[in-house]
């Protein structure tokens, strides 16, 4: 194979991984419960599977757009955050100081010499 | 000592702002909490003397404003509505500062959050015990930057950052409606203190009546009681987030859970309803302005239920529960039951802050997690604030014999039997409201505790139940929860009773209480009942983990419409952000700061002026430029306009003043020579 062609597939591959990973994020997001999330992550698997040995990369492109295009129709109005990620509940609450500026903490009780 | 229930909270405002780097976390919170608690202490004995025994008591403490046409004054008017007030903020406002003693004892800046409860406590001490709307405004002001200053309490967050901002600029809108009516007031009566303005209400309503005086608003002419009324009732929309200024209510929960319990629950939110009441010898008058605060009232009770029941944020939804609250009790001021609509404000102070610190608990336990998605089976590791956060729910629904059960019921009774149609809107919407109220209860009791465990295993090993300073507060809310309304009922909504004295005015015409005690139906009164069981089921119902036709709704095509539309909030949000405050912004940008600051003041300004005689100057330079045929040029174009000028004299001359030109011939005889 040509190094282009290589490079194509490569991307795709990587392409499919996210679009892998937000979907199940996004399952995730809608199903409340445990057991629904299992099942739901196992047919978004199993969709995936059944496409694993495509082997045409314009297919695949094709499949990839399809799979973005059905994303976006099923994405969550409010995706659930991780606390301490960005957009999450805990994100930027008293970041630590930067390290270039010093704090007095006795603050009036210094001893001068 | 009425005075040192006012301004106790000040001091240990003072006394932590001012050193509480001397002091420290724990000498901070010692001290606010102390004075907090000990302004409870002498509110009680206030409660006794004023609503118990019935001695209202006003004080006249310093001139403020002294002319000769507008005077108002330091003074504070203690009478029923203001010490049930006092008893309900200085309670829970001690409650939530002891609590954050704990709850928020590994923040670094425990000092400065407690400054800014107890000014906040201050300013709402200030506005129920104001005896005129000068000084209850500077209160209402007051308390609306203490919120701001607590949601941006973790102000290196630009989520908090954006909610306190939004929160401010919302309010504003209701404030700007205040004191439209508040000078509304001083125009029709000459006055702002209360006893003058609702000694002479009557009387305006008598005149009135006979011969109707017109008032000019908006370039209208308007009943005077109305507008006024109806502008009173724009600031308590904005304070007490009914629809269409309800936005910035669930964004503040980006503030610490405490403040929530606090401002955003038991007291601020209520000052719009307070004003209500204590406007209620206007409000009396205004018939027209009591449909308005009815309707308004039930569509808020209604739309903040529907938006509750599919919210995700374990604080979103006990916000969107207090905005429903707060939507029954205006309407219950809009069908001229005050005394029952302060009775269910000091009912859900209770329940509500104890929604409110339970879910703190909660957070506090589950490492800040606030995402009911990812809780569960808690019941098991937080059994204390299980139970805190049942008797809470229950209160709420209005399960018999609890606390809420006594005012919410009592409302749509009320309503039923007011026998107009906004009383039976008002009834239907409420009622509607009681089914998702239960259902949005056990639902949040459903996925944070009973419901199999979706949370983090790390979460769940690290939880621990809620400790001694958070649990005690908890344990005095759950007895208010159970108990008052069962004994406070008789005393302040019962028939015949005489605890609110003068405190609060209802025309005869207008008071149903009795209508509502002997003949509303049997079936009427078991609605509420009914629908909060039904509620409970469906809940049940819908959450259980068993069911998978939930998942196949939400996520179908319709379903994820429905969802989307009811988590969004209506697409309120977005409705008013793209069409009314993008269009406001843009307005203020190239109007207000391009065109005009920019503009016109620039122009016409020294900095236009100097600019222009710059420009003008270059200009008259170029002029020289040294070559004949320009020079020429000027010289043709000149004598043509003067030919033409001389030969349209006749005509000209109607405009111009001949006189004229004798100045110009003598003024060019004194040009300065050029050296």
């Amino acid at each position: 194979m040509s190094s282009p062609i290589i490079a194509r597939r490569l991307e795709q591959q990587a392409k499919v991984r996210l679009l892998y990973r937000r979907a199940l994020k996004t399952v995730q997001s809608w199903a409340v419960h445990r057991d629904t999330f299992y099942n739901e992550a196992m047919k978004t698997r199993a969709e995936f599977e059944q496409h694993k040995n495509v082997t045409n990369l314009d297919l695949v492109d094709r499949l990839l757009d399809r799979g973005e295009a059905r994303l976006r129709e099923k994405a969550h109005p409010d995706p659930y955050i991780i606390p301490w990620a960005v957009g999450g509940s805990k994100y930027q609450r008293n970041p630590p100081v930067p390290t270039n500026i010093s704090f007095s903490y006795d603050f009036g009780k210094e001893t001068y010499t | 000592m009425y005075l040192l229930i006012v301004t106790l909270p000040l001091l240990g405002c003072a006394t932590s702002a001012l050193f509480g780097r001397f002091l420290g976390s724990r000498g901070a919170a010692i001290v606010t909490t102390s004075c907090v608690g000990t302004s409870f202490l002498f509110s009680l004995v206030a409660f006794y003397e004023v609503a118990l025994v019935g001695s209202a008591c006003t004080l006249q403490f310093a001139p403020w404003f002294d002319s000769e046409m507008f005077d108002a004054s330091w003074g504070f008017l203690f009478d029923s509505l203001t010490v049930v007030m006092l008893i309900v903020v200085t309670l829970v406002s001690t409650l939530v500062h002891t609590y954050s003693i704990s709850y928020m004892s590994e923040d670094p800046f425990l000092p400065r959050f407690m400054c800014y409860l107890s000014i906040f406590t201050f300013f709402m001490l200030m506005l129920v015990s104001a005896d005129n709307l000068i000084q209850m405004f500077l209160g209402w002001e007051g308390v609306g930057l203490a919120s701001y200053l607590l949601i941006n309490f973790w102000f290196t967050r630009l989520q908090a950052n954006k909610a306190a901002i939004k929160a401010m600029l919302v309010n504003r809108v209701g404030d700007f409606g205040l004191a439209l009516g508040i000078m509304s007031c001083f125009l029709v009566f000459q006055s702002v203190d209360y006893h003058v303005l609702f000694a002479v209400a009557n009387e305006w309503a008598m005149k009135e009546s006979l011969a109707p005086e017109s008032f000019v608003f908006c370039n209208m002419h308007v009943d005077a009681l109305s507008a006024i009324c109806l502008l009173l009732f724009v600031g308590a929309v904005g304070k007490s987030a009914q629809i269409g200024l309800h936005t910035w209510l669930p964004d503040a929960m980006e503030g610490p859970t405490p403040v929530s319990a606090l401002i955003h629950a038991a007291t601020m939110v209520t000052a719009g309803v307070f004003l209500i009441a204590r406007c209620s010898p206007l409000f009396e008058y205004a018939p027209n302005a009591l449909v308005v605060v009815t309707c308004m009232g039930a569509m808020t009770a209604f739309f903040a239920a529907t938006t509750g029941i599919l919210q995700n944020d374990l604080k979103r939804v006990i916000a969107y529960s207090t905005c429903s609250q707060l939507g029954y009790m205006v309407f219950a001021c809009g069908i001229s039951n005050y005394a029952v609509s302060i009775f269910h404000l000091m009912n859900h102070a209770f329940f509500k802050a104890l929604l409110f610190l339970s879910a703190g608990s909660v957070i506090h336990a589950m490492s800040d997690e606030q995402d009911m998605r990812k809780m569960g089976g808690l019941n098991q590791v937080l059994p204390f604030t299980y139970a805190m956060m049942l008797i809470g729910s229950l209160a709420l629904i209005g399960f018999p014999f609890l606390t809420g059960f006594y005012s919410k019921d009592v409302i749509l009774e009320l309503a039923y039997t007011k026998y107009t149609i906004s009383g039976h809107f008002a009834f239907w919407l409420g009622s509607l409201s009681v089914l998702f109220t239960s259902y949005y209860s056990f639902r949040l009791l459903f996925l944070t505790f009973l419901e199999n465990t979706n949370a983090f295993k790390q979460d769940i090993k690290n939880a621990h139940d809620a400790p001694p300073l958070m649990a005690a507060p908890l344990i005095v809310l759950a007895f208010g929860s159970l108990f008052v309304g069962y004994l406070c009922k008789d005393m302040m909504i019962g028939l015949g009773t005489d605890f609110w004295g003068q405190s609060i005015f209802v025309l005869p015409d207008n008071s149903n209480l009795s209508e509502s005690e002997f003949s509303t139906p049997q079936i009427v009164k078991l609605i509420p009942l009914l629908l909060s069981t039904l509620g409970a089921g469906i809940a049940y119902w819908i959450n259980n983990h068993k069911n998978s036709f939930v998942y196949d709704f939400k996520t179908s095509s319709l379903g994820r419409r429905f969802y989307t539309f009811l988590n969004k909030r209506w697409l309120f949000d977005k409705v008013l952000n793209e069409f009314l405050a993008q269009s406001v912004l843009r307005f203020g940008y190239s109007i207000s700061f391009v065109t005009l600051d920019k503009g016109v003041i620039e122009l016409l300004g020294p900095y236009g002026i100097a600019t222009t005689m710059r420009t003008l100057s270059k200009r008259t330079s170029g002029l020289q430029s040294g070559l004949i045929y320009h020079y020429a040029f000027i010289m043709l174009i000149g004598l043509t306009v003067l030919i033409t000028f001389i030969g349209l004299w006749d005509i000209v001359s109607f405009w111009v003043d001949s006189r004229l030109f004798l100045i110009f011939f003598c003024t060019f005889l004194f040009l300065p020579q050029r050296s």
